[in-house]
């Protein structure tokens, strides 16, 4: 069935002409315009007759070329579906290259291990707020996905005898947290986001994959509350096109970039989640951003936590180790929002590093040269421009900085995007799937351990292939669209590319940034939340004033920069409202006026005897916020936390308890 | 290669024991055989180890064929039932060996291919074995567009990189020197920030950490190494917004 489907696909290709664009100088790039259709591409003017709307079908369609993109769109092009993916960057220059940790995998290389262990390290990670199954889901499938990876290409790093090396990471242990520090992070030297990326995009463009690069999704095509495909604009020549699908995939990332200092690329601009909003679902779990304990201080740039993992250390102003006294047992490994909060009480204590005492400092010159410079060499380099530092002579100052988002789409554990109603429980959203840091499965939960991103990705990403293809064939006819399906998108796109108002992007984009670090950083308080989130709504609403100054439609940056503040700006409302109405602390949102967990039982307790707290009372629940996007008024719902695995008998649930290190 | 050196030592050890012989090289060819379907198991693919298994493959058949020949000549009056158990052996050893290649995933011993999109550097730890085996299609320049169209694109494409550090050098480079670049110098930027596969090589190219290759030095490449340097020690926060662009408000 795949082999005629295959050869119907390529007797179809030689069968197409080169479609009419306007005024578009013939493109050198093959890639990009892999036209493929039961009908032609053909030219619309449903929309508006200004901008030329080529229309094309497939059988799915990924939004970004990160990790968990590509392997969505190798996974789904592995099976005989006819794949676009849509991205606004090159592949290999997705976000997902910054990484240079690994991937955790229980594969039981350095020492005796248990994917079991795995899970449990993971769901007391995420402080009890992530959904069991979907841990379960991913803890099991690591050490396969991790082989296959490596069967794909991936030249993991080695030990002598052979076997994938593994480095420990923070909050991994063995036996239930018992045993001591795991060592399960397989890298491929310090470029394992890198290596992932060209594996991946090579080998899906074997499969035939069809890819086009530098288009900016604007927005989600949907009918009856199904998703029937996404609108973009092509940058090279500022031509709309409609992507229809019966399977949309969304893997666009994070949105770090709400926040003045942030490790993220400026490409962090939560695309998906903002299209995910405008078409009325409801966004996750927003108020959980990670900080990342060693970001540098100024910049931003991030110190990856494999530095602690091979040995390096944190100091407060009098030289201490001061980790020793907030995490007895891991230390510098301990969790990361462990570690943020550690470092944040110890500057308001006074015990900063530098002249304004504000920042901590990451010693790592008393390691051996020879393991920086081969285990860790991008570190010397970004300490030296960024912080002036010799890090075999200096340590360098490092301040906790924005760096993930745990919050995102919500999704089951198969990457279908779901909806919550308190009546019927979770709801499928049909045709529309999400993976890796733009979703929320959820894995990460309150918090995310170091390392298991990339897990993330590779897992749900081959999750949303798999689920796509138990539930649809290639080459199944597409339910029609309305001719004029996406002009709200067409329309907003002219408005601001001829916007005249007063206030300029950067601007509104500095002010919302700065609001978000000032009242939404790693400690939280009531009132200064409040004032966060009435100032976000007063910076939402000079949106409407906004001034452009470049009116063409080849390669506009200002206009592309101003579509990502539009779509930024919805990421930060929801989180700032979020996190003003969660009133406990919990994993990465601490609370300085409420400083506990509020669980439905207290588990500080012995539990006979208590009460169970209905849901209104306590908060191990999900967030699950939605915007009305001309407004920039937010509504919050909750849904109950997932506690069961998918196996009670293979793997047992882990009944909440105090988290400590 | 230690085990290599065991066998030989082994085989040298039995070549007194000629009845022996056939059960030595039926032992050879199970280890060879054991070897490739271990490569299965850890799906190495590591192309040092095939090497390693592929030699002592090829010299346990070498042997055992030498050794049969031995035991061939000396005994003349069975040289039929020889030649029979001969034949038989060498199916027998070929039959194993060649399954166990097929089992094993293989990958052509490709030469090392400089490829435009990788290069050596200094991590022993890295083979860099997807670079080579996985090659991307090749970079290609773009034809027909006009500078202005160009400087647009390159703007664009400065940034917005992979990671936080090249977003703000490349941008605060573009800010400095895009629109004042001539067209080669535009066409050397283009290839400089395009074409190598790895954010991080532009970096360390940049922050004079790894050695440029050939292709990409240039003036453009002195420029940004320069640029880098930051000699004027200026504070490089932030990428720049866009507004230096905007030619009405100068």
């Amino acid at each position: 069935m795949a082999a005629v489907c295959t050869a119907s696909r390529v007797l179809a290709k030689k069968v197409l002409s080169a479609k009419a664009l306007p005024a578009v100088s013939q493109s050198s790039r093959k890639l990009h315009f892999s036209i493929y259709g039961k009908n032609n591409s053909k030219v619309s003017d449903g929309i508006s007759t200004q901008y030329p709307v080529v229309d094309h079908e497939f059988d799915a369609v990924v939004v970004g070329a990160g990790g968990a993109g590509l392997r969505a769109a190798f996974g789904l092009s592995e099976a005989g579906f006819n794949t676009a993916c849509v991205t606004k960057l090159f592949p290999t220059r997705s976000h997902t290259v910054a990484a240079q940790g690994g991937i955790n995998a229980a594969l039981g290389n350095m020492e005796g291990d248990d994917w079991r262990w795995h899970f449990y390290d993971t769901v007391k990670g995420s402080d009890w707020l992530g959904d069991q199954d979907a841990i379960h889901y991913m803890t099991e499938q690591a050490p396969h996905a991790v082989v296959e990876l490596e069967n794909f290409g991936m030249p993991f790093s080695r030990t002598e005898d052979g076997k994938i090396y593994q480095r420990a990471f923070g909050g991994q242990s063995l036996k239930f947290g018992k045993g001591g520090q795991a060592h399960r992070c397989c890298c491929v030297a310090d470029r394992t986001g890198h290596s992932l990326l060209h594996t991946l995009y090579g080998r899906s463009l074997r499969y035939d994959t069809s890819y086009f690069v530098e288009y900016f999704a604007l927005d989600l095509l949907m009918e009856d509350g199904e998703c029937k495909g996404v609108i973009a604009l092509c940058m090279e020549d500022g031509s709309i096109h409609r992507f229809r699908s019966k399977n949309t995939v969304i893997a666009t990332g994070g949105y770090g970039r709400t926040y003045f200092s942030c490790t993220s690329a400026h490409t962090s601009t939560g695309d998906g989640n903002a299209m995910v909003t405008r078409a009325g679902l409801p966004c996750q779990d927003l108020e959980f951003v990670q900080f990342h304990p060693t970001g540098i201080y100024g910049a931003g740039c991030l110190i990856t936590e494999g530095c602690r993992g091979e040995g390096g250390i944190l100091i407060n102003s009098e030289g201490e180790r001061f980790m020793e006294r907030y995490a007895p047992n891991a230390k510098d490994l301990a969790s990361r929002d462990v570690v943020s909060r550690s470092i944040t009480i110890e500057i308001r204590e006074g015990r900063g590093c530098g002249p304004e005492k504000d920042h901590a400092y990451l010693q790592l010159h008393h390691l051996p040269p020879q393991q920086l410079a081969t285990r860790l060499p991008g570190i010397s380099e970004t300490a030296m421009i960024f912080a002036g530092v010799d890090v075999t002579k200096e340590p360098i100052p490092v301040l906790p900085t924005v760096h993930y988002n745990m919050g995102g789409v919500p999704t089951n554990y198969r990457g279908q995007v779901i909806t919550h109603t308190p009546e019927d429980g979770d709801k499928v959203v049909p045709g529309l799937f999400a993976c890796g840091e733009a979703a929320c499965a959820s894995v990460h939960g309150a918090n995310r351990l170091g390392a298991n991103s990339l897990l993330d990705l590779v897992v749900f990403g081959r999750a949303c292939a798999h689920t796509i293809a138990d539930i649809c064939t290639p080459g199944e006819k597409l339910s029609p669209l309305k001719p004029n399906a996406g002009e709200e998108s067409v329309a907003n796109l002219d408005k601001l590319r001829f916007a005249d108002g007063s206030m300029r992007t950067s601007e509104i984009r500095v002010n919302m940034q700065k609001t978000m670090q000032n009242h939404a950083a790693v400690f939280r308080t009531g009132k200064v939340l409040k004032e966060g989130c009435d100032k976000m709504d007063a910076i939402y609403q000079t949106l409407d004033d906004i001034k452009t100054f470049d009116r063409g439609i080849v390669w506009n940056t200002d206009l592309v920069e101003t579509l990502e503040l539009q779509n930024l700006m919805l990421n930060a409302v929801q989180t700032i409202n979020s996190a003003e109405q969660r009133q406990e602390s919990r994993g990465a949102h601490s609370r300085e006026d409420f400083k506990d967990r509020m669980d439905e039982l207290d588990y500080a307790k012995p539990l006979a005897g208590q009460v169970r707290k209905p849901m209104e009372e306590h908060w191990r629940k999900h967030t699950l916020s939605t915007v009305d996007h001309k407004t920039g008024k937010v509504t919050l719902k909750y849904r109950p936390v997932i506690d069961n695995s998918l196996d009670a008998e293979d793997c047992a649930a882990i009944p909440p308890a105090i988290r400590s290190y | 290669m230690s085990i290599f050196d065991m066998l030989i030592q082994l085989l040298l050890f039995n070549i007194h024991f000629k009845n022996h012989l056939e059960e030595v090289i039926i032992a050879l060819t199970n280890i060879g055989a054991n070897y490739f379907s271990k490569l299965e198991d850890i799906s190495c693919c590591s192309h040092l180890l095939l090497r390693d298994c592929l030699w002592l493959a090829g010299t346990c058949v070498i042997l055992g064929h030498w050794l049969l020949s031995c035991q061939q000549e000396q005994s003349h009056q069975d040289s039929a039932v020889t030649r029979k158990k001969y034949t038989m052996l060498s199916a027998l050893v070929a039959k194993r060996l060649v399954s166990g290649v097929c089992q094993a995933s293989w990958r052509p011993a490709v030469a090392e291919l400089m490829t435009t999109r990788g290069y050596k550097g200094e991590a022993p730890d890295d083979s860099r074995g997807d670079l080579i085996e996985i090659p991307l299609p090749p970079w290609t320049e773009k034809d027909g567009e006009t500078m202005d169209i160009k400087r647009r694109r390159l703007l664009f494409q400065s940034r917005k990189r992979g990671m936080l550090e090249n977003c703000i050098l490349l941008s605060l480079f573009a800010k400095q020197y895009l629109n004042t670049m001539s067209e080669p110098q535009l066409r050397q930027y283009d290839r400089l920030i395009n074409e190598p596969s790895n954010d991080w090589d532009i970096y360390y190219w940049a922050t004079e950490a790894q050695p440029v290759p050939d292709v990409y030095t240039g003036e453009i490449m002195d420029l940004l190494k320069e640029f880098t340097k930051n000699r004027d020690q200026e504070q490089r926060l932030d990428a720049p917004n866009l507004e230096y662009l905007d030619k009405g408000s100068q």
